[in-house]
Protein backbone atom coordinates (compact mmCIF):
# COMPACT_ATOMS: atom_id res chain seq x y z
CA UNK A 1 0.00 0.00 0.00
CA UNK A 2 2.68 2.39 0.81
CA UNK A 3 4.50 2.11 -2.24
CA UNK A 4 1.24 2.21 -4.62
CA UNK A 5 0.59 5.44 -2.33
CA UNK A 6 4.34 6.92 -2.78
CA UNK A 7 4.04 5.92 -6.67
CA UNK A 8 1.03 7.79 -6.96
CA UNK A 9 2.15 10.74 -5.23
CA UNK A 10 5.30 10.69 -7.67
CA UNK A 11 2.78 10.51 -10.41
CA UNK A 12 0.73 13.62 -9.10
CA UNK A 13 3.70 15.26 -8.57
CA UNK A 14 4.99 14.72 -12.41
CA UNK A 15 1.44 15.27 -13.69
CA UNK A 16 1.40 18.74 -12.04
CA UNK A 17 5.21 19.36 -12.79
CA UNK A 18 4.49 19.01 -16.68
CA UNK A 19 1.31 20.85 -16.89
CA UNK A 20 3.00 23.92 -15.09
CA UNK A 21 5.50 23.29 -17.61
CA UNK A 22 2.93 23.27 -20.76
CA UNK A 23 1.26 26.53 -18.71
CA UNK A 24 4.96 28.05 -18.66
CA UNK A 25 5.37 27.31 -22.15
CA UNK A 26 2.04 28.75 -23.10
CA UNK A 27 2.72 32.27 -20.82
CA UNK A 28 6.20 32.79 -22.45
CA UNK A 29 5.01 32.68 -25.79
CA UNK A 30 1.81 34.42 -25.71
CA UNK A 31 4.22 37.61 -23.05
CA UNK A 32 7.67 36.89 -25.41
CA UNK A 33 5.71 36.56 -28.80
CA UNK A 34 8.62 33.99 -29.38
CA UNK A 35 7.98 29.90 -28.63
CA UNK A 36 10.94 29.17 -25.97
CA UNK A 37 13.70 27.45 -27.28
CA UNK A 38 13.82 24.82 -24.32
CA UNK A 39 10.11 23.83 -23.18
CA UNK A 40 8.56 20.85 -22.14
CA UNK A 41 7.55 18.51 -24.86
CA UNK A 42 5.12 15.37 -24.19
CA UNK A 43 6.28 12.10 -24.80
CA UNK A 44 3.51 11.05 -27.44
CA UNK A 45 3.46 12.51 -30.94
CA UNK A 46 -0.22 13.46 -31.37
CA UNK A 47 -0.22 15.46 -27.87
CA UNK A 48 3.07 17.02 -29.09
CA UNK A 49 2.06 17.99 -32.41
CA UNK A 50 -0.89 19.65 -31.15
CA UNK A 51 0.89 21.74 -28.27
CA UNK A 52 3.14 22.72 -30.98
CA UNK A 53 0.03 23.84 -32.72
CA UNK A 54 -1.68 25.78 -30.25
CA UNK A 55 1.72 27.49 -29.38
CA UNK A 56 2.11 28.68 -33.49
CA UNK A 57 -1.67 29.81 -33.38
CA UNK A 58 -0.78 31.82 -30.10
CA UNK A 59 1.94 33.26 -31.94
CA UNK A 60 0.14 33.99 -34.89
CA UNK A 61 -3.02 35.65 -33.32
CA UNK A 62 -0.24 37.98 -31.26
CA UNK A 63 1.36 38.99 -34.32
CA UNK A 64 -2.38 39.57 -35.92
CA UNK A 65 -3.67 41.41 -32.82
CA UNK A 66 -0.22 43.69 -32.90
CA UNK A 67 -0.52 44.80 -35.78
CA UNK A 68 -4.22 45.76 -36.08
CA UNK A 69 -3.44 47.54 -32.77
CA UNK A 70 -0.84 49.51 -35.06
CA UNK A 71 -3.33 50.00 -37.70
CA UNK A 72 -1.49 47.86 -40.02
CA UNK A 73 -4.51 46.17 -41.39
CA UNK A 74 -3.25 44.07 -44.20
CA UNK A 75 -2.21 40.66 -42.12
CA UNK A 76 -4.10 37.83 -42.75
CA UNK A 77 -5.04 35.11 -40.07
CA UNK A 78 -5.26 31.75 -40.64
CA UNK A 79 -6.55 30.38 -37.48
CA UNK A 80 -9.94 29.75 -36.57
CA UNK A 81 -11.97 30.33 -33.93
CA UNK A 82 -13.71 32.37 -31.83
CA UNK A 83 -10.93 35.06 -30.50
CA UNK A 84 -9.12 35.07 -33.72
CA UNK A 85 -12.81 35.52 -35.52
CA UNK A 86 -13.43 38.07 -32.95
CA UNK A 87 -10.02 39.78 -34.05
CA UNK A 88 -10.98 39.36 -37.34
CA UNK A 89 -14.32 40.68 -37.55
CA UNK A 90 -12.91 43.57 -36.16
CA UNK A 91 -10.47 44.11 -38.90
CA UNK A 92 -13.18 43.28 -41.50
CA UNK A 93 -14.70 46.63 -40.11
CA UNK A 94 -11.82 48.99 -40.04
CA UNK A 95 -11.06 47.64 -43.38
CA UNK A 96 -15.10 48.49 -44.50
CA UNK A 97 -14.57 51.72 -42.82
CA UNK A 98 -11.43 52.61 -44.18
CA UNK A 99 -13.23 51.85 -47.98
CA UNK A 100 -15.96 53.81 -47.11
CA UNK A 101 -13.78 56.83 -45.93
CA UNK A 102 -12.20 56.59 -49.22
CA UNK A 103 -15.26 56.73 -50.77
CA UNK A 104 -16.76 59.75 -48.79
CA UNK A 105 -13.28 61.38 -49.54
CA UNK A 106 -13.88 60.82 -53.69
CA UNK A 107 -17.04 62.11 -53.47
CA UNK A 108 -19.27 59.70 -52.67
CA UNK A 109 -21.26 61.66 -49.58
CA UNK A 110 -24.18 58.32 -49.44
CA UNK A 111 -22.02 55.77 -47.65
CA UNK A 112 -23.46 55.52 -44.70
CA UNK A 113 -22.69 52.82 -41.17
CA UNK A 114 -24.81 50.44 -39.74
CA UNK A 115 -24.50 48.64 -36.83
CA UNK A 116 -21.29 50.16 -35.29
CA UNK A 117 -23.30 51.41 -32.33
CA UNK A 118 -22.03 55.52 -31.34
CA UNK A 119 -19.60 55.29 -34.15
CA UNK A 120 -22.53 54.73 -37.03
CA UNK A 121 -24.53 57.93 -35.40
CA UNK A 122 -21.17 60.22 -35.80
CA UNK A 123 -20.18 58.59 -39.00
CA UNK A 124 -23.71 59.54 -40.19
CA UNK A 125 -24.13 62.34 -39.18
CA UNK A 126 -20.59 63.96 -40.91
CA UNK A 127 -20.93 62.72 -44.47
CA UNK A 128 -25.04 64.16 -43.50
CA UNK A 129 -23.29 66.99 -42.99
CA UNK A 130 -21.14 67.21 -45.64
CA UNK A 131 -23.75 66.31 -47.95
CA UNK A 132 -26.31 69.07 -46.59
CA UNK A 133 -22.93 71.74 -47.01
CA UNK A 134 -21.96 70.25 -50.88
CA UNK A 135 -25.64 71.02 -51.57
CA UNK A 136 -25.74 74.62 -50.27
CA UNK A 137 -22.61 74.78 -51.91
CA UNK A 138 -24.12 73.35 -55.13
CA UNK A 139 -27.21 75.42 -54.92
CA UNK A 140 -25.06 78.45 -54.47
CA UNK A 141 -22.81 77.93 -57.16
CA UNK A 142 -25.73 77.52 -59.89
CA UNK A 143 -27.51 80.55 -58.28
CA UNK A 144 -24.48 82.47 -59.19
CA UNK A 145 -24.20 80.62 -62.83
CA UNK A 146 -27.22 82.10 -63.42
CA UNK A 147 -26.79 85.68 -62.00
CA UNK A 148 -23.65 85.61 -64.08
CA UNK A 149 -25.89 84.67 -67.35
CA UNK A 150 -28.51 87.34 -66.37
CA UNK A 151 -25.55 89.32 -66.19
CA UNK A 152 -23.43 88.99 -69.33
CA UNK A 153 -27.64 88.83 -70.98
CA UNK A 154 -27.27 92.40 -69.26
CA UNK A 155 -23.74 93.16 -70.12
CA UNK A 156 -24.33 92.51 -74.14
CA UNK A 157 -27.50 94.26 -73.96
CA UNK A 158 -25.92 97.39 -72.45
CA UNK A 159 -23.23 97.17 -74.82
CA UNK A 160 -25.72 97.36 -77.76
CA UNK A 161 -27.91 100.31 -75.75
CA UNK A 162 -24.23 101.96 -75.98
CA UNK A 163 -23.17 101.10 -79.48
CA UNK A 164 -26.76 102.71 -80.47
CA UNK A 165 -25.96 106.02 -78.36
CA UNK A 166 -22.77 106.71 -79.84
CA UNK A 167 -24.41 106.10 -83.29
CA UNK A 168 -26.45 108.90 -82.24
CA UNK A 169 -24.15 110.84 -80.73
CA UNK A 170 -21.73 110.87 -83.87
CA UNK A 171 -25.12 111.99 -85.73
CA UNK A 172 -25.78 114.67 -83.57
CA UNK A 173 -22.28 115.87 -83.66
CA UNK A 174 -22.00 116.12 -86.89
CA UNK A 175 -25.46 118.07 -87.41
CA UNK A 176 -24.72 120.43 -84.52
CA UNK A 177 -20.95 120.73 -86.25
CA UNK A 178 -22.28 121.40 -89.84
CA UNK A 179 -25.30 123.71 -88.18
CA UNK A 180 -22.18 126.13 -86.14
CA UNK A 181 -20.51 126.14 -89.55
CA UNK A 182 -23.45 127.41 -91.31
CA UNK A 183 -24.66 129.67 -88.58
CA UNK A 184 -21.22 131.13 -88.15
CA UNK A 185 -21.30 131.66 -91.71
CA UNK A 186 -24.35 133.41 -91.59
CA UNK A 187 -22.87 135.82 -88.54
CA UNK A 188 -19.83 136.44 -90.56
CA UNK A 189 -22.42 137.60 -93.22
CA UNK A 190 -24.75 139.95 -90.94
CA UNK A 191 -21.57 141.19 -89.12
CA UNK A 192 -20.05 142.40 -92.74
CA UNK A 193 -22.70 144.26 -93.46
CA UNK A 194 -23.22 146.11 -90.53
CA UNK A 195 -19.64 146.76 -91.03
CA UNK A 196 -20.43 148.26 -94.23
CA UNK A 197 -23.92 149.65 -92.97
CA UNK A 198 -21.73 151.31 -90.23
CA UNK A 199 -19.90 152.92 -92.84
CA UNK A 200 -22.89 154.48 -94.56
CA UNK A 201 -24.81 155.80 -91.65
CA UNK A 202 -24.72 158.76 -89.96
CA UNK A 203 -27.51 159.08 -87.56
CA UNK A 204 -26.71 158.59 -84.59
CA UNK A 205 -29.60 156.85 -83.22
CA UNK A 206 -29.35 154.00 -86.61
CA UNK A 207 -25.46 154.31 -85.95
CA UNK A 208 -26.39 152.90 -81.52
CA UNK A 209 -28.99 150.97 -83.49
CA UNK A 210 -26.21 149.26 -85.18
CA UNK A 211 -23.83 148.85 -82.52
CA UNK A 212 -26.24 147.08 -79.90
CA UNK A 213 -26.74 144.92 -83.28
CA UNK A 214 -23.16 144.10 -83.63
CA UNK A 215 -22.51 143.63 -80.06
CA UNK A 216 -25.68 140.42 -80.12
CA UNK A 217 -24.30 139.51 -82.97
CA UNK A 218 -21.13 138.92 -82.02
CA UNK A 219 -22.53 137.47 -78.22
CA UNK A 220 -23.49 134.78 -80.78
CA UNK A 221 -20.83 134.19 -81.89
CA UNK A 222 -19.45 133.44 -78.28
CA UNK A 223 -22.17 131.51 -77.46
CA UNK A 224 -21.93 129.35 -80.54
CA UNK A 225 -17.97 129.29 -80.43
CA UNK A 226 -18.97 127.91 -76.26
CA UNK A 227 -21.25 124.65 -77.17
CA UNK A 228 -17.98 123.81 -79.43
CA UNK A 229 -15.89 123.84 -76.46
CA UNK A 230 -18.72 121.82 -74.41
CA UNK A 231 -20.60 119.71 -76.76
CA UNK A 232 -18.88 116.58 -76.01
CA UNK A 233 -19.88 116.56 -72.26
CA UNK A 234 -20.86 112.99 -70.99
CA UNK A 235 -20.48 111.45 -74.58
CA UNK A 236 -17.05 110.07 -73.74
CA UNK A 237 -16.11 107.56 -71.17
CA UNK A 238 -14.57 108.89 -68.12
CA UNK A 239 -11.11 108.34 -67.61
CA UNK A 240 -8.21 108.91 -65.05
CA UNK A 241 -6.60 112.30 -65.76
CA UNK A 242 -3.59 113.69 -63.49
CA UNK A 243 -4.59 116.69 -62.16
CA UNK A 244 -0.44 118.55 -61.89
CA UNK A 245 -0.73 118.01 -66.48
CA UNK A 246 -4.23 119.25 -66.55
CA UNK A 247 -3.32 122.39 -64.10
CA UNK A 248 -0.02 123.05 -66.05
CA UNK A 249 -1.83 122.55 -69.40
CA UNK A 250 -4.74 125.18 -68.51
CA UNK A 251 -1.81 128.22 -67.19
CA UNK A 252 -0.19 126.95 -70.55
CA UNK A 253 -3.09 128.32 -72.62
CA UNK A 254 -3.69 131.35 -70.60
CA UNK A 255 -2.14 134.68 -70.18
CA UNK A 256 -0.22 134.22 -66.59
CA UNK A 257 1.34 137.49 -66.87
CA UNK A 258 2.57 137.88 -63.48
CA UNK A 259 0.38 135.77 -61.59
CA UNK A 260 2.15 132.39 -60.48
CA UNK A 261 0.43 129.03 -60.21
CA UNK A 262 1.61 126.91 -57.23
CA UNK A 263 0.77 123.66 -58.11
CA UNK A 264 0.84 120.79 -55.18
CA UNK A 265 -1.41 118.13 -56.47
CA UNK A 266 1.65 115.87 -56.88
CA UNK A 267 0.95 112.36 -58.27
CA UNK A 268 -2.97 112.76 -57.97
CA UNK A 269 -4.96 111.07 -60.30
CA UNK A 270 -8.95 111.68 -60.64
CA UNK A 271 -11.35 109.45 -62.36
CA UNK A 272 -13.58 111.94 -64.40
CA UNK A 273 -15.38 113.16 -67.45
CA UNK A 274 -12.68 113.84 -70.17
CA UNK A 275 -13.61 117.22 -69.86
CA UNK A 276 -12.04 117.52 -66.75
CA UNK A 277 -9.18 120.02 -67.63
CA UNK A 278 -12.11 122.60 -68.66
CA UNK A 279 -12.68 122.45 -65.04
CA UNK A 280 -9.57 123.88 -63.94
CA UNK A 281 -9.43 126.54 -67.09
CA UNK A 282 -12.35 128.09 -65.88
CA UNK A 283 -11.42 128.39 -62.49
CA UNK A 284 -7.46 129.94 -63.56
CA UNK A 285 -9.31 131.55 -66.11
CA UNK A 286 -11.97 133.27 -63.85
CA UNK A 287 -9.02 133.93 -61.57
CA UNK A 288 -7.33 136.08 -63.91
CA UNK A 289 -10.31 137.59 -65.06
CA UNK A 290 -11.93 139.00 -62.01
CA UNK A 291 -8.96 138.78 -59.71
CA UNK A 292 -8.20 142.08 -59.95
CA UNK A 293 -4.69 143.70 -59.68
CA UNK A 294 -3.76 142.84 -56.26
CA UNK A 295 -3.83 139.13 -57.76
CA UNK A 296 -0.23 137.84 -57.48
CA UNK A 297 -0.74 133.95 -57.23
CA UNK A 298 -3.51 130.61 -57.72
CA UNK A 299 -2.61 128.18 -55.36
CA UNK A 300 -3.71 124.18 -55.53
CA UNK A 301 -3.76 122.03 -53.10
CA UNK A 302 -4.69 118.47 -52.15
CA UNK A 303 -6.43 117.09 -48.57
CA UNK A 304 -7.48 113.73 -47.82
CA UNK A 305 -10.39 112.91 -45.04
CA UNK A 306 -12.64 109.90 -44.72
CA UNK A 307 -15.24 110.66 -47.46
CA UNK A 308 -12.23 111.25 -49.76
CA UNK A 309 -9.69 113.96 -51.22
CA UNK A 310 -10.69 117.44 -51.32
CA UNK A 311 -8.60 119.90 -54.03
CA UNK A 312 -8.81 123.49 -53.18
CA UNK A 313 -8.25 126.26 -55.84
CA UNK A 314 -7.23 129.66 -54.43
CA UNK A 315 -6.08 132.91 -55.21
CA UNK A 316 -5.56 136.52 -53.79
CA UNK A 317 -7.66 138.21 -55.75
CA UNK A 318 -10.47 140.37 -55.33
CA UNK A 319 -12.48 137.89 -53.89
CA UNK A 320 -16.36 137.28 -54.56
CA UNK A 321 -18.98 138.98 -53.17
CA UNK A 322 -21.57 137.59 -50.96
CA UNK A 323 -24.25 138.31 -53.38
CA UNK A 324 -22.48 136.60 -56.44
CA UNK A 325 -21.58 133.76 -53.97
CA UNK A 326 -25.11 132.93 -54.04
CA UNK A 327 -25.74 132.52 -57.77
CA UNK A 328 -22.27 131.84 -58.96
CA UNK A 329 -22.88 128.14 -60.09
CA UNK A 330 -26.54 129.05 -62.05
CA UNK A 331 -26.90 128.80 -65.67
CA UNK A 332 -26.19 131.93 -67.27
CA UNK A 333 -24.97 133.68 -64.55
CA UNK A 334 -21.58 135.73 -65.28
CA UNK A 335 -19.76 138.35 -66.93
CA UNK A 336 -18.63 136.41 -69.82
CA UNK A 337 -20.55 133.35 -71.26
CA UNK A 338 -22.11 132.94 -67.77
CA UNK A 339 -21.96 129.13 -68.44
CA UNK A 340 -18.47 128.12 -67.28
CA UNK A 341 -18.56 127.41 -63.68
CA UNK A 342 -22.25 126.09 -64.45
CA UNK A 343 -20.98 123.87 -66.80
CA UNK A 344 -17.92 122.86 -64.31
CA UNK A 345 -20.07 121.17 -61.90
CA UNK A 346 -22.01 119.30 -64.27
CA UNK A 347 -18.81 118.09 -65.90
CA UNK A 348 -17.69 116.83 -62.27
CA UNK A 349 -21.47 115.50 -61.24
CA UNK A 350 -20.79 113.20 -63.98
CA UNK A 351 -18.21 110.81 -61.90
CA UNK A 352 -19.95 111.93 -58.03
CA UNK A 353 -17.10 114.83 -57.88
CA UNK A 354 -18.97 118.24 -55.88
CA UNK A 355 -17.54 121.48 -56.11
CA UNK A 356 -18.32 124.56 -53.49
CA UNK A 357 -16.95 128.62 -53.42
CA UNK A 358 -16.40 128.74 -49.67
CA UNK A 359 -13.97 131.93 -49.42
CA UNK A 360 -13.97 134.09 -46.33
CA UNK A 361 -14.79 137.51 -46.92
CA UNK A 362 -12.56 140.18 -47.58
CA UNK A 363 -9.78 137.16 -49.14
CA UNK A 364 -9.86 136.07 -52.72
CA UNK A 365 -11.43 133.22 -54.18
CA UNK A 366 -11.32 129.65 -53.09
CA UNK A 367 -12.93 126.53 -54.77
CA UNK A 368 -13.30 122.84 -52.92
CA UNK A 369 -13.51 120.33 -55.64
CA UNK A 370 -14.59 116.90 -53.65
CA UNK A 371 -13.45 113.37 -54.89
CA UNK A 372 -15.16 110.33 -53.40
CA UNK A 373 -13.02 107.66 -52.46
CA UNK A 374 -12.24 105.12 -55.21
CA UNK A 375 -12.50 107.86 -58.14
CA UNK A 376 -8.92 109.23 -56.88
CA UNK A 377 -5.62 107.48 -56.53
CA UNK A 378 -1.69 108.06 -56.49
CA UNK A 379 0.28 106.96 -59.55
CA UNK A 380 3.40 107.96 -59.49
CA UNK A 381 5.51 109.00 -63.11
CA UNK B 1 -31.65 18.29 -70.96
CA UNK B 2 -33.64 19.61 -73.72
CA UNK B 3 -35.15 23.44 -72.09
CA UNK B 4 -38.19 22.80 -73.72
CA UNK B 5 -38.60 19.68 -71.59
CA UNK B 6 -38.28 21.48 -68.62
CA UNK B 7 -41.10 21.33 -65.94
CA UNK B 8 -39.42 23.46 -63.14
CA UNK B 9 -37.55 26.76 -64.90
CA UNK B 10 -37.75 29.25 -62.49
CA UNK B 11 -39.37 32.80 -62.70
CA UNK B 12 -39.81 35.58 -60.46
CA UNK B 13 -43.47 34.76 -60.14
CA UNK B 14 -43.09 32.10 -58.38
CA UNK B 15 -42.04 33.86 -55.44
CA UNK B 16 -46.19 34.59 -55.61
CA UNK B 17 -48.32 37.70 -54.52
CA UNK B 18 -47.83 37.81 -51.34
CA UNK B 19 -50.36 40.55 -50.26
CA UNK B 20 -53.31 38.75 -51.51
CA UNK B 21 -51.75 35.00 -50.70
CA UNK B 22 -50.66 35.91 -47.08
CA UNK B 23 -53.02 38.70 -46.12
CA UNK B 24 -52.77 38.15 -42.45
CA UNK B 25 -49.06 36.19 -41.93
CA UNK B 26 -47.63 38.98 -44.06
CA UNK B 27 -44.65 38.58 -46.27
CA UNK B 28 -42.06 37.76 -43.51
CA UNK B 29 -41.27 34.02 -41.99
CA UNK B 30 -38.54 32.89 -39.28
CA UNK B 31 -35.41 32.23 -40.05
CA UNK B 32 -35.63 28.37 -39.22
CA UNK B 33 -37.76 27.18 -42.07
CA UNK B 34 -35.50 28.60 -44.44
CA UNK B 35 -32.15 27.00 -42.95
CA UNK B 36 -34.39 23.86 -42.18
CA UNK B 37 -34.92 23.80 -45.82
CA UNK B 38 -31.67 24.57 -46.88
CA UNK B 39 -29.78 21.81 -45.00
CA UNK B 40 -32.10 19.41 -45.91
CA UNK B 41 -32.12 19.49 -49.39
CA UNK B 42 -27.89 19.63 -48.82
CA UNK B 43 -28.35 16.68 -46.96
CA UNK B 44 -30.25 15.21 -49.57
CA UNK B 45 -28.16 16.26 -52.14
CA UNK B 46 -25.43 15.25 -50.95
CA UNK B 47 -27.27 11.22 -50.38
CA UNK B 48 -27.88 11.49 -54.08
CA UNK B 49 -25.06 13.04 -55.68
CA UNK B 50 -22.60 13.23 -53.94
CA UNK B 51 -20.63 16.42 -52.14
CA UNK B 52 -18.20 18.09 -55.00
CA UNK B 53 -22.05 17.67 -57.10
CA UNK B 54 -23.72 18.84 -54.22
CA UNK B 55 -22.10 22.37 -53.44
CA UNK B 56 -21.44 22.79 -57.47
CA UNK B 57 -25.37 22.81 -57.40
CA UNK B 58 -26.09 24.97 -54.16
CA UNK B 59 -23.54 27.66 -56.14
CA UNK B 60 -25.26 27.53 -59.21
CA UNK B 61 -28.78 27.81 -57.43
CA UNK B 62 -27.23 30.71 -55.17
CA UNK B 63 -25.93 32.21 -59.11
CA UNK B 64 -29.52 31.92 -60.64
CA UNK B 65 -31.17 33.35 -57.63
CA UNK B 66 -28.31 36.60 -57.57
CA UNK B 67 -29.32 36.70 -61.36
CA UNK B 68 -32.58 36.83 -60.87
CA UNK B 69 -32.63 39.17 -57.67
CA UNK B 70 -30.18 41.59 -59.68
CA UNK B 71 -32.61 41.87 -62.55
CA UNK B 72 -35.87 42.45 -60.20
CA UNK B 73 -34.67 43.64 -57.42
CA UNK B 74 -31.18 46.02 -57.89
CA UNK B 75 -32.57 47.87 -60.82
CA UNK B 76 -30.18 49.00 -63.03
CA UNK B 77 -27.30 50.98 -60.99
CA UNK B 78 -25.49 53.77 -63.06
CA UNK B 79 -21.84 53.10 -61.34
CA UNK B 80 -20.25 50.64 -59.17
CA UNK B 81 -20.62 52.90 -55.85
CA UNK B 82 -24.75 53.10 -56.50
CA UNK B 83 -24.52 49.06 -57.36
CA UNK B 84 -23.19 48.49 -53.85
CA UNK B 85 -25.18 51.11 -51.81
CA UNK B 86 -28.22 49.53 -53.49
CA UNK B 87 -27.40 45.96 -52.70
CA UNK B 88 -26.51 46.93 -48.85
CA UNK B 89 -29.71 48.77 -48.56
CA UNK B 90 -31.60 45.71 -50.09
CA UNK B 91 -30.04 43.35 -48.43
CA UNK B 92 -30.46 44.87 -44.91
CA UNK B 93 -34.12 45.84 -45.52
CA UNK B 94 -34.60 42.61 -46.56
CA UNK B 95 -33.00 41.08 -43.80
CA UNK B 96 -30.61 39.11 -45.29
CA UNK B 97 -27.24 40.40 -43.79
CA UNK B 98 -25.05 43.39 -43.43
CA UNK B 99 -22.36 43.88 -46.63
CA UNK B 100 -19.43 45.36 -46.45
CA UNK B 101 -16.63 46.08 -48.62
CA UNK B 102 -13.44 45.64 -47.45
CA UNK B 103 -11.06 46.15 -50.41
CA UNK B 104 -11.80 47.14 -54.21
CA UNK B 105 -9.78 46.86 -57.05
CA UNK B 106 -11.54 48.81 -59.85
CA UNK B 107 -9.16 48.67 -62.50
CA UNK B 108 -8.71 44.86 -61.87
CA UNK B 109 -12.50 44.40 -61.19
CA UNK B 110 -11.80 42.28 -57.54
CA UNK B 111 -13.22 42.15 -54.28
CA UNK B 112 -12.95 41.63 -50.74
CA UNK B 113 -16.95 41.92 -49.04
CA UNK B 114 -18.32 40.56 -46.01
CA UNK B 115 -21.56 39.41 -44.83
CA UNK B 116 -22.32 39.84 -41.62
CA UNK B 117 -25.94 38.43 -39.60
CA UNK B 118 -25.80 35.99 -42.53
CA UNK B 119 -29.19 34.12 -43.11
CA UNK B 120 -26.96 31.06 -44.07
CA UNK B 121 -24.21 30.31 -41.21
CA UNK B 122 -24.92 33.23 -38.65
CA UNK B 123 -25.26 30.98 -35.45
CA UNK B 124 -24.51 27.94 -36.65
CA UNK B 125 -22.36 25.31 -34.69
CA UNK B 126 -18.41 25.19 -35.73
CA UNK B 127 -18.13 22.80 -38.48
CA UNK B 128 -14.49 23.40 -39.23
CA UNK B 129 -15.51 24.11 -43.10
CA UNK B 130 -17.69 27.15 -44.82
CA UNK B 131 -20.85 26.31 -45.34
CA UNK B 132 -22.02 29.41 -47.54
CA UNK B 133 -21.66 27.75 -51.04
CA UNK B 134 -25.18 28.98 -52.03
CA UNK B 135 -24.19 32.55 -51.23
CA UNK B 136 -21.25 32.02 -52.92
CA UNK B 137 -22.94 31.36 -56.03
CA UNK B 138 -25.63 34.37 -55.25
CA UNK B 139 -23.08 37.00 -55.20
CA UNK B 140 -21.18 35.82 -58.40
CA UNK B 141 -24.98 36.16 -60.14
CA UNK B 142 -24.92 39.45 -58.46
CA UNK B 143 -21.36 40.77 -59.37
CA UNK B 144 -21.70 39.16 -63.16
CA UNK B 145 -25.00 40.86 -63.83
CA UNK B 146 -23.11 44.21 -62.76
CA UNK B 147 -20.21 43.47 -64.12
CA UNK B 148 -21.54 42.04 -67.39
CA UNK B 149 -18.09 38.99 -67.25
CA UNK B 150 -18.17 36.10 -65.32
CA UNK B 151 -16.81 35.63 -61.47
CA UNK B 152 -15.51 33.62 -59.37
CA UNK B 153 -16.55 34.48 -55.20
CA UNK B 154 -14.75 32.47 -52.97
CA UNK B 155 -15.80 32.18 -48.72
CA UNK B 156 -12.48 32.28 -46.98
CA UNK B 157 -13.93 32.66 -43.32
CA UNK B 158 -17.06 31.80 -42.21
CA UNK B 159 -19.08 31.70 -38.87
CA UNK B 160 -18.79 27.98 -39.22
CA UNK B 161 -14.88 27.98 -38.65
CA UNK B 162 -15.23 30.14 -35.77
CA UNK B 163 -15.45 33.85 -37.51
CA UNK B 164 -17.77 36.21 -36.82
CA UNK B 165 -18.40 37.99 -40.30
CA UNK B 166 -18.39 35.78 -43.56
CA UNK B 167 -15.59 36.81 -45.89
CA UNK B 168 -15.72 36.55 -49.48
CA UNK B 169 -12.79 37.47 -52.33
CA UNK B 170 -15.03 38.17 -55.61
CA UNK B 171 -12.50 38.02 -58.70
CA UNK B 172 -13.17 37.98 -62.68
CA UNK B 173 -12.68 34.33 -63.97
CA UNK B 174 -9.83 33.92 -65.59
Amino acid sequence: MADSHDTDSRDSSMCDAHIAAVLQAIADTLLDGTVPEEYFRPACAATREQMERLLADILAIRKFAIALSNGDLSQELAVKGHLPGGLKALQSNLRHLTWQTRQVASGDLTQRVHFMGEFSVSFNEMVEQLARERKERTDREEELRKANVKLAYEIAEEQRYEKALNITNRKLGLLTSITRHDIKNQLTVILGYLDLLKDMVTDPEIASYLAKQEKAAQSILRQIEFTRNYGDLGIQAPCWQKISSVLDAAAGSLHMGTVTLENHAGSLDVYADPLFPKVFYNLIDNALRYGGENLTKIMVSTKENKEGIIITVEDDGAGISAEDKKRLFEKGFGKNTGYGLHLSREILSLTGISIVEDSLPGNGARFRITVPKDMYRFQKG
Amino acid sequence: MDESDRKYRFTWSLLGNLALGRPNLGPSTRLEPYRLMLYTFRDVLEQQFGTEKTDEILYLSGQLAGKEFYRHVIGHPADLNEFVKTLQEKLLTMQIGILRVEKANPKKGSFVITVSEDLDCSGLPETGYGVCTYDEGFISGLIESFMGVPYVVKEIDCWCTGDRTCRFTVDPKT
